[in-house]
């Protein structure tokens, strides 16, 4: 089976499974989620394609509570109700953690799940820098947000809706609002390996230089000395072949 | 090791040598520089808190994204309906679509940046006061 029908099947299940089963400690923040669901509605106010996420925990490890995280253009922790929805798109999430005792590593899958004749792809979501792997991280909300959030751009691009357009911000941010520190340096981020290879260059001249200084001392030091001895017998010059000088 | 095995070991280390510093002095990490050579120029935008230079591109926004990620590794990047936005150490780069098929791709400086994007990063790349609003739902003149 692959990996997206698996994720598929793994929240199907789960969502009929476990009809009221929420998560404990949920992915997004009641704040995150009611934004996400705030988002999707308004982008299904303009295209008429509903939204959803759907996340299914399985957590074996004693940590955390397994369970579905749900929400949609309906509202957070509102599944999408598909019969109500002419056309739909949703991410479809499988977490899955591991006891300690386990041989296997945690693990996650995503899907997308839609009707569109030219749906969302995975791959699409892949190339925008997300991957499943991310819901096992420390950006696991922010990752469910961002590929969630990307599905009206994602059916917009391929020809299903009108695109929602872009709004700058006309109002003055509040003073109490300011940047994070930043991500850092882009040359280091890109280009980490130069210092490395820079390093082991430089380290690698400086061995032979040190090597050939060594070895150049030895060998002046060992001179006198060979020359103090006996000189060496000359080798005895071999008679020319009789046979040789025959048969020319 | 013979002297002419270590005479080329020499050259070969020295080479690389000469290669790593080469590439450590073109390998560009300007993501202006990056846009600048491979969009179009369009415009240049003032704000209140500085300017964009804004570019063109004729692919959608997730792909124009994906190259310009490409070519250059964000520290950041958030994607939302109305666009994707990636985050380098000075700058940030806002790509949205056009509305003909292709992208308007923003090069912002931090300032003008985190004030022109506010409302797709505020809260993810800085501190935001907006959020805590209770859901509305969708439907007409529901749009923010």
């Amino acid at each position: 089976m692959s990996v997206p029908a698996r994720a598929l099947l793994l929240a199907v299940l789960a969502l009929l499974l476990l009809p009221g089963a929420s998560l404990a400690a949920p992915l997004l923040e009641e704040p995150d989620a009611v934004e996400l669901a705030q988002d999707l509605a308004d982008a299904t106010a303009e295209q008429q394609v509903c939204y959803g996420w759907e996340v299914t925990v399985d957590d074996q490890s004693g940590e955390g509570a397994s369970g579905v995280e749900a929400g949609s253009s309906a509202g957070p922790g509102v599944p999408l109700d598909r019969a109500s929805c002419p056309k739909y798109a949703v991410l479809q999430g499988g977490v899955s953690y591991t006891s300690e005792s386990s041989e296997s590593e945690d693990s996650a899958e995503i899907a997308i799940d839609s009707n569109l004749a030219r749906p969302p792809t995975v791959a699409q979501i892949e190339s925008l820098g997300y991957s499943a792997d991310d819901l096992l991280g420390d950006i696991d909300d922010q990752a469910v947000i961002d590929m969630t959030g990307a599905l009206p751009l994602l059916v917009a691009e391929a020809g299903e809706a009108p695109y929602i357009p872009f709004e700058e911000s006309t109002e003055p941010v509040p003073a109490s609002d300011q940047p994070n520190a930043g991500p850092g340096s882009d040359w280091l981020r890109n280009y980490w390996w130069l210092p490395l290879l820079g390093l082991a260059a430089v380290g690698g001249v400086g061995y032979l230089v040190v090597k050939g200084v060594m070895s150049r001392g030895a060998g002046s030091s060992s001179g006198p000395r060979a020359s103090s001895g006996p000189p060496p017998s000359p080798q005895p010059q071999r008679p020319p072949d009789p046979q040789q000088g025959a048969s020319a | 090791m013979t002297l002419p095995r270590r005479a080329k070991a020499l050259r070969l280390a020295l080479l690389a040598c000469l290669l790593a510093l080469s590439a450590g002095g073109c390998a560009s990490a300007s993501v202006r520089d990056s846009v600048a050579s491979n969009y179009k120029f369009e415009r240049e935008e003032r704000g209140r808190d500085g300017r964009s230079l804004v570019y063109s591109s004729p692919r959608p926004p997730t792909r124009t994204a994906a190259e310009i990620g490409g070519r250059l590794s964000p520290g950041e990047r958030r994607v939302t309906q109305s666009g994707v936005f990636l985050r380098y150490a000075r700058d940030y780069v806002g790509v949205v679509p056009d509305g003909r098929g292709g992208s308007r791709i923003f090069v912002d400086d931090e300032r003008r940046g985190y004030g022109h994007f506010y409302p797709f990063i505020g809260g993810y790349w800085g501190s935001y006061s907006g959020r805590g609003e209770s859901f509305r739902g969708g439907g007409p003149g529901t749009r923010k």
